[in-house]
């Protein structure tokens, strides 16, 4: 698919893709490079927040930017960073999945029973993304046909998906994985880790589909307003039925690199990453509200609360420490969106005005 | 000839002093045990018993001269692991962890080997237990036994309904008390278990269980709890159902929990709990530590036998408070 040059692209004010250079602005005498730095602060407004924090890190706390505490948060990034693509998806159509984590339990446990039986990573994988992909689509069913609340579709979800995982775990965790996944699991790759490069590789290739495909177009613009999609053709309910397909078979997938990092499937693994992947999405500043956000900007929520956590572990604070500094962050984080997005809009209608004015005949002339 | 002896007094007396004086001194942080060496201390979580158990990790780390480098997981097996990554990569001396997950941590075993750090399982059994230079925990099994063997004396011939509030089903420690206590009962067909409560640790569905029991069964006769974390929640239905009476009075239900928490000691001491059974969690605590040292210091080699010391709990009731108060941890001043 190739991205669409209709009338879909009046979406280019709401979401945080390149501004238009075509545009005319009012002139401004800015700073050389102070016009890139704002884009950038617009765009992904973590990513500064990330560089700061990192050198100031680097000089506060030993050892920072060793290689294996550079590891430690590429490993501890990797199931998040899949997950947190599939959140965000379902966030920008305007819904939320609170089944995810849930999801990433019960995907791990049938995933390693497949395992079990069968000695196969690859059947193991097949498992875990049917079992996500199944969940998802029942997820989409609720909320696209059966016109659910997405709060209300995917909590109950959420506690279906945990009490299955329990009764055919009995609660335990399940181990005894083949030794190559386990092996796999360890490997690097350049020195980046394996489970940490299939992790980016997810995220760059929704990101892609997101930014470049017709299809990422109309998931921005049903988040945005999804009457105004639905007039210019586009079936909402399909889109989101796919869309809660796609965060299920998602978190099918971190489910397994999930294996692959721990050495053991467990019903209860979820529990704790709900939080952070919302967390990490809403840090990075994608909307709650949907029409506005983007991989990319998740992504870097995600690292800001990674690297944020590791620290903290090093310098010895307990984790309801880390929880408050990252409760903290979450909220700071959201105000800024918040603030860069009325920020936008106000550009954008200036940006409006100004087209109009250099549309409309000029006084002096209709006077003459 | 008197200044002389008068000297050899003085000098006496002199060295008398600097020997008590010396004995008094606490010892050199250099000349301890476990001087020069950190380990770091992986707990699953934290509630009332691992408070217990933080607090005297501290003191027998205190003792033995190792700096303790304290983590939490908050029942999160992947930050448990990426806690574990931060001390690997801190190049510590030794890793004494509670397992939140079983299973997942048979990896952080192997990656904490590979670095050549030892590494001891405490309370929590892991999986394999070959793969830990030691695991060390309460014997949850004869825990159970005991406290059902008691209740059987208590009871005698007489027909008694029970309450079994379980622990973490999924736990090693949960579904074992419960195994021994039911081991116990099984021959006494009196006692019946008129309700069991998966609680998974939390006290909260205690509370609902007890009431639902009480309202089902007017005539209660015992509840055992897997924890003495329970027993507000048990007080709180009992009294709602005017069932709350001290030991020995008519209207009294028997209760035995497991730990021997300060709420433990205390409701033994005052008669409010028939028999509670102390973990012997500073023994665990501080072999814990002695491991580390032995194996980091002393080079010792583990063997089989060895690798698992699983620790009887300490049955304390009114009776003979007295004399077993001072080794149940929870009722330390």
């Amino acid at each position: 698919m190739t991205k669409s040059t209709g009338p879909e692209h009046q979406l280019d004010d709401r979401r945080s893709g390149p501004v238009d250079s075509n545009r005319s602005r009012p002139a401004r005498p800015r700073a050389p490079g102070f016009g890139l730095l704002m884009n950038i602060v617009r765009d992904v407004p973590m990513l500064p927040i990330i560089v700061v924090v990192s050198i100031v890190l680097s000089f506060t706390i030993d050892g920072f930017l060793s290689v294996g505490n550079l590891q430690n948060i590429m490993r501890q990034l990797s199931v998040i960073l899949i997950a947190v693509t599939g959140q965000t998806l379902v966030l920008l159509i305007g819904g939320i999945d609170l089944s995810m984590g849930a999801t990433i339990g019960l995907a791990s446990v049938c995933g390693a029973f497949m395992m079990h039986s069968t000695d196969s990573s690859l059947l193991g994988l097949l498992a875990c993304l049917a079992t996500g992909s199944a969940i998802g689509a029942l997820n989409g069913f609720g909320v696209a046909r059966g016109g659910l609340q997405p709060f209300i579709m995917t909590f109950s979800m959420m506690l279906t998906v945990r009490a299955v995982a329990f009764l055919l775990t009995g609660g335990f965790s399940v181990g005894k994985l083949p030794k190559a996944l386990l092996q796999t699991g360890r490997m690097n790759i350049a020195g980046l880790p394996l489970v940490f490069v299939l992790g980016l590789a997810v995220a760059l290739f929704v990101g892609l589909v997101l930014s470049r495909t017709v299809f990422g177009e109309k998931i921005y613009l049903t988040g945005s307003n999804p009457r105004a999609a639905a007039f210019s053709g586009i079936d909402v309910q399909r889109l989101k039925f796919q869309v809660y397909l796609i965060a299920g078979a998602a978190a099918g997938a971190a489910a397994f690199v999930f294996m692959m990092r721990l050495g053991a499937a467990t019903p209860t693994a979820g529990d704790q990453l709900l939080l952070q992947i919302i967390g990490s999405v809403v840090l990075g500043g994608t909307s709650l509200t949907g029409g506005e956000g983007g991989i990319v900007r998740s992504c870097s929520g995600a690292v800001l609360v990674a690297i944020i956590i590791k620290s903290l572990e090093i310098l010895g604070a307990q984790f309801w420490d880390q929880m408050i500094v990252i409760g903290v962050l979450v909220a700071l984080g959201s105000a800024l969106g918040a603030w860069l997005s009325r920020l936008r809009t106000r550009e954008s209608k200036r940006d409006d005005a100004v087209e109009l004015l250099d549309h409309l005949p000029d006084a002096s002339s209709v006077r003459d | 000839m008197l200044t002389q002896n008068r000297q050899k007094i003085s000098l006496a007396a002199l060295a008398a002093s600097l020997m008590a004086v010396a004995a008094a001194m606490p010892a050199r942080a250099d000349t301890l045990p476990g001087a020069g060496l950190s380990v770091c201390l992986s707990l699953d979580k934290m509630q009332a018993f691992r408070e217990g158990e933080l607090k005297l990790w501290r003191k027998a780390a205190a003792d033995l001269g190792v700096k303790l480098v304290e983590q939490v997981a908050g029942e999160d097996a992947q930050r448990q692991s990426s806690q574990i990554d931060t001390c690997i990569a801190q190049k510590v001396n030794g890793i004494v962890a509670i397992p939140w997950d079983n299973q997942a941590v048979l990896q952080d075993i192997e990656r904490a080997h590979a670095a050549g750090i030892p590494f001891v399982t405490v309370d929590q059994v892991p999986a394999d237990t070959s793969t830990v230079d030691t695991h060390i925990g309460g014997d949850p099994t004869s825990d159970g036994l005991h406290a059902g063997r008691r209740l059987v004396a208590l009871v005698g011939d007489k027909p008694t309904t029970v309450v079994d509030l379980q622990g973490a089903l999924s736990a090693v420690n949960g579904v074992e008390r419960d195994k021994g206590f039911k081991e116990a009962i099984k021959d006494h067909p009196n006692i019946k278990i008129v309700s069991e409560v998966p609680t998974e640790w939390h006290p909260e569905p205690v509370l609902g269980g007890m009431e639902n029991a009480l309202q089902a069964h007017s005539d209660l006769g015992a509840v055992y709890a897997a924890t003495d974390g329970f027993l507000p929640p048990i007080w709180s239905a009992l009294r709602k159902a005017n069932r709350y009476a001290q030991v020995g009075a008519p209207n009294h239900v028997i209760i035995l929990s497991i730990d021997g928490d300060p709420q433990g000691c205390a409701a033994v001491k005052d008669g409010w709990m028939d028999a509670g059974y102390a973990t012997p969690i500073g023994e665990m605590t501080r072999n814990s530590l002695q491991v580390i040292i032995d194996i980091v210091k002393d080079h010792k080699k583990i063997v089989d036998k060895d690798r698992v010391q699983l620790l009887a709990g300490l049955e304390y009731t009114k009776a003979n408070f007295s004399t077993t108060s001072d080794n149940v941890w929870g009722c330390a001043k």
